[in-house]
């Protein structure tokens, strides 16, 4: 009697022992890697160029690309009823598609104004590749230009200075709030 | 723990972190460009050029007088030395220039005649043009010939004058040019008196001129 309950005894480690192993034998564990490559949302200028209207050698000017993120312009000799134009060329030079959120003009004297046109609020710049890839309608740039007039107002001063600045914000396209 | 409790910590904590990535995805997808304008403005302004000044009939020296007749015809020497021209230079609006002429005839007498010239100059920094004169209140845009002036307002014309053509002409930066007037003293000009008048010439930018209406 003794003798039969080892042997039911081994009988059951064993049979324990055969389904666990045959538990191990049947799983597998599949693994995915997923690698995130960001983008970069990147605007620069690449270009600018001042004008007037003037029929005379009067006023002079110098528009320098200090960084790609930074125009400075400085118009030299102005007085009134001249306008003075800025173009300048925005160039989508990263990964992500843009558009223009907003544009703002600080510390523009009353005595003067000012016109902007080819770039608006909306307005988007696609990037290189999609233009090298023939995207339809993709444009990786955006020509703009700003027009500044002094008044004939008497309380524009003679012999002065005034900075203004024009600070255009471009935001990743799918973000753009209209 | 009361579940209700533990379910709205979770849920501000998930809220938490969602705008937590919120907040970065806004800081990281954008770029700003700036253009920094700087306009400096330019200067209008002339002046009476120092020592250009010349009087026919002048105090120092002494000189012998003129006359003409009237419409300031016939203009000759006299034989006398009786009347005299002064003049003074004068910067009123105190900016290193002179922008004002005083001139100043002594002891003259009907018939006397004196011519005055002098010199405009450009010390600004844009083009002007010299636009119209005002004479005694009246603008001229053009030569206005032969003025009769009441200066004493006693419906008579006390003297006569004549100011030179300079209307439109144009002047860069350092130009001069050569502006002169005369003056005539009529018969009916009172005795023992001073009689003044005032002449300004009015110049605009070149590109602000227009030609009278």
């Amino acid at each position: 009697m003794k003798t039969k309950m080892i042997g039911i005894f081994a009988a059951l480690m064993i049979a324990l022992m055969l389904v666990g192993v045959s538990y191990a034998m049947w799983e597998k564990t599949i693994t995915i890697t997923g690698t995130v490559y960001t983008g970069v949302v990147d605007v620069e200028f690449c270009g600018v160029t001042v004008s007037s209207d003037e029929t005379k050698v009067v006023s002079s000017w110098d528009a320098v690309v200090t960084d790609p993120e930074h125009i400075t312009v400085t118009i030299d000799n102005a007085y009134p009823c001249i306008w003075y134009k800025i173009d300048a060329d925005i160039n989508n030079v990263g990964t992500i598609p843009v558009r223009i959120q907003s544009i703002t003009v600080t510390g523009l004297p009353t005595y003067a104004e000012y016109t902007l046109s080819g770039a608006v609020k909306g307005d988007q710049i696609d990037t290189t590749a999609m233009v090298t890839a023939g995207v339809h309608g993709a444009v990786d740039f955006l020509p703009f230009d700003i027009n500044i007039h002094l008044k004939n107002d008497p309380m524009t001063p003679m012999d002065d200075s005034f900075t203004f600045t024009v600070s255009i914000n471009c935001v990743q396209y799918n973000e753009y709030k209209p | 723990m009361n579940p209700k409790i533990g379910k709205i910590i979770a849920l501000f904590t998930a809220l938490m972190i969602a705008l937590l990535f919120t907040g970065i995805g806004y800081a990281m997808w954008q770029k700003t460009l700036t253009i920094t304008t700087t306009v400096k403005t330019g200067k209008l302004d002339w002046e009476i050029e120092s020592g250009s000044v010349t009087i026919k009939d002048p105090e120092d020296p002494p000189t012998i007088d003129s006359t003409c007749d009237v419409g300031m015809t016939h203009i000759r020497l006299l034989d006398k030395n009786v009347g005299y021209g002064t003049y003074e230079l004068k910067d009123t609006d105190g900016d290193g220039d002179y922008d004002e002429l005083e001139v100043t005839l002594g002891n003259v007498y009907p018939c006397y005649y004196n011519h005055i010239d002098f010199w405009l100059h450009n010390d600004g920094s844009i083009p002007l043009i010299i636009e119209k004169v005002i004479i005694e209140g009246h603008e001229y845009w053009s030569t206005p010939g032969v003025l009769n002036l009441d200066l004493n307002s006693d419906g008579n014309p006390d003297i006569e004058l004549r100011w030179g053509d300079s209307f439109g002409t144009q002047l860069h930066y350092c130009e001069s040019v050569d502006i002169s007037f005369d003056v005539h003293v009529l018969q009916v000009a009172p005795q023992g008196k001073t009689l003044t008048f005032t002449i300004s010439i009015v110049a605009v930018q070149y590109n602000e001129y227009h030609l009278p209406p």
